[in-house]
């Protein structure tokens, strides 16, 4: 929809904006002053002031917004209660992608340094995200513990440690479940699984600290996970200074550790890595496994068959710990487990396949040829689906 | 400056990948370091299509989320989209319940009518409050307002912002940028009747657009 007054009153809008800079204004960016003066840019300038305060903080009722938000807890509590959670991804639910660069935070532009203190902006993100877990302590009383998701192995509900302020010390399932260290714990050794997402963490902090030795100001995602994982007794920069793999990190370094993580959740390690991990990357496996008919080496339909497994085993392990009761949750799961344990061979033309092709799955999955190589069902696959069983 | 509360496209997003998956495995307090997250980005961009109903929009799009969290899949940037994506269409479903139109009905009069017109440019925008901004933006023809909301105000990159529209890449691109330069005609407009530095402005810079653009 071309306004036609666009065409027919185009007046320049100003020198500056172009494609490029509109480009750089959508992304966040403030584009740098053209070099022969203020006046040039005046356009680029108000529409990056504009913009900013378009995507500022909106002024709200505090109160109605508080009620909204408990709303939205109230709700997310139902839903794992009664097993939601553990919902078979619709095809609009696959988001998945093979973008490292979207993996990689120092690769982002940030915001130059004319950014006012920048200290004091983190400041306020760190304050933001302690008053949070405080709000969400207080409005719920105690911090809520899953009593479904639990893995095996997890630590029970009574045992995780809260502090005075109601803040879980240690994250309930995530910690033990998927590899992040649990806050304020220092991260395991090499070797260990976590070691991933330690990685991860590590890869932040060095973002966090060049941002700051840069005057800019990082970015907030970063930093609401770095709050996360530093608690609330330490601050961002001590959890960071206390990480073996950080603060002596060399620029560029990071973006090789970072994407590290990636090339093992593709190309697949060991699967006892992810295995018991990460369901969160679950999709990634899966994708990369049963998306593709058929991957080139026996490895990958093996590892496409664990990424299947891994999934099975973390639905059930959801049911069963929802309390065997719930038989829609098993069913669920008990379909796709016997859908994919049983079926590996012949994957490529199973149930799944037809949710998989999108356009991030085949990212990765053309290159990979096409030769179907069905394999034994991983046994992993079949083995994972009812630990808890 | 809160410009610093947009991310880059393309940056990271390894706090709210980890928040996801960690409230899929049932983690209240991640949900709601997600909610905090994302809650005010989600009513920047769905206020841009209902209004003053977007509190209540916005809200029932979370019981969704929390509802289906455990459905998605893909990282921190796919959940932006993933749940942009809900918001839109809690929108869109309101809107039909309405039987109204989106709001692409504000006058450049109106524009004319915010505050500190009179300032000079700077002034005036330095002052305009985030709802002024996105009145703006919002007032834009719903393509363009989409485009430029899910862009600058949820953090989208182009593609992703695409995907939440249905539309090409390419099409988004040339929304968005059609958007910024009208944003860009209008300001000038209103910067023009306050009889201050409009016309040096506008008249000092012919032609170049159309080469650069």
């Amino acid at each position: 929809m071309t306004d036609n007054r666009e065409a027919e009153s185009r007046r320049p809008a100003g020198r500056s904006l172009n494609r490029r800079r509109a480009e750089e204004l959508l992304g966040g960016r403030r584009p740098r002053p053209s070099a022969a003066g203020a006046a040039e840019s005046d356009d680029v300038a108000a529409l990056a002031r504009l913009l900013a305060a378009a995507a500022g903080p909106p002024a709200g009722d505090t109160a109605g917004a508080r009620a909204r938000q408990e709303e939205a807890l109230a709700a997310f509590r139902a839903a794992r209660e009664a097993g939601e959670h553990a919902g078979v991804a619709r095809r609009q639910d696959d988001w998945s992608r093979r973008r490292s660069v979207a993996k990689a935070p120092w690769t982002m532009g940030s915001f130059p340094s004319g950014v006012r203190s920048a200290r004091a902006a983190v400041g306020a993100v760190v304050a933001a995200v302690a008053l949070c877990g405080v709000a969400v302590a207080a409005g719920t009383g105690a911090l809520p513990m899953p009593p479904g998701p639990l893995r095996p192995g997890a630590v029970e509900p009574g045992e995780l440690p809260v502090t005075p302020s109601g803040i879980v010390t240690s994250v309930p399932s995530g910690s033990s479940s998927h590899g992040a260290p649990g806050r304020n714990a220092p991260p395991p050794a090499e070797g260990d699984p976590r070691t991933v997402a330690t990685r991860e963490i590590e890869a932040l902090c060095r973002d966090y600290e060049h941002a700051l030795r840069a005057g800019q100001v990082p970015d907030v995602d970063t930093l609401v996970r770095l709050a996360y994982e530093a608690g609330e007794d330490e601050s961002v920069s001590e959890y960071c200074e206390r990480l073996p793999g950080t603060g002596k990190g060399k620029p560029g370094e990071g973006k090789a550790e970072g994407k590290e993580p990636d090339e093992k959740k593709t190309g697949g390690t060991e699967p006892d890595k992810d295995g018991p991990g990460k369901p969160g990357e679950d999709s990634d496996e899966q994708r990369s496994g049963s998306g593709s008919p058929g991957t080139p080496a026996p490895e990958s339909t093996n590892r496409g068959s664990t990424g299947n497994g891994q999934d099975n085993g973390t639905g059930n392990g959801r049911n069963n710990g929802n309390g065997t009761g719930k038989g829609q949750g098993s069913e669920d799961s008990g379909q796709d487990g016997t859908g994919s344990g049983e079926t590996t061979p012949d994957e490529s033309g199973s149930p799944d396949a037809p949710g998989e092709p999108d356009d991030s799955g085949t990212d990765a999955n053309e290159g990979s040829g096409s030769g179907t190589s069905p394999d034994e069902p991983e046994p992993e696959a079949s083995g994972t689906p009812s630990p808890t069983s | 400056m809160q410009g610093d509360r947009r991310r880059a496209p393309d940056g990271n997003d390894g706090g709210i990948g980890a928040a996801v998956e960690r409230a899929q495995n049932g983690d209240e307090t991640a949900f709601a370091i997600l909610y905090r997250a994302l809650h005010p980005r989600l009513l920047g961009y769905v206020h841009g299509l209902v209004g003053d109903d977007a509190e209540d929009v916005v809200a029932e799009a979370w019981l969704e989320i929390a509802r289906d969290i455990g459905r998605f899949h893909g990282d921190g940037k796919g959940f932006r989209g993933w749940t942009a994506t809900i918001a839109r269409h809690r929108a869109l479903d309101h809107l039909r319940r309405q039987n109204s139109r989106p709001r692409t009905t504000l006058l450049e009069q109106d524009l004319l009518e915010l505050p500190s017109a009179h300032d000079t440019e700077s002034q005036a925008l330095e002052t305009l409050s985030t709802e002024q901004a996105l009145e703006l933006v919002a007032a834009l023809p719903r393509d363009q307002a989409e485009a430029v909301l899910l862009r600058v105000v949820v953090g989208l990159d182009g593609p992703d912002a695409a995907r939440v529209l249905g539309k090409r890449p390419g099409a988004v691109r040339t929304a968005s940028y059609r958007g910024l330069k009208r944003l860009a005609r209008q300001l000038r407009t209103r910067n023009g009747a306050s009889g201050t530095a409009g016309p040096t402005v506008t008249s000092s810079a012919p032609r170049t657009l159309e080469e650069l653009g």
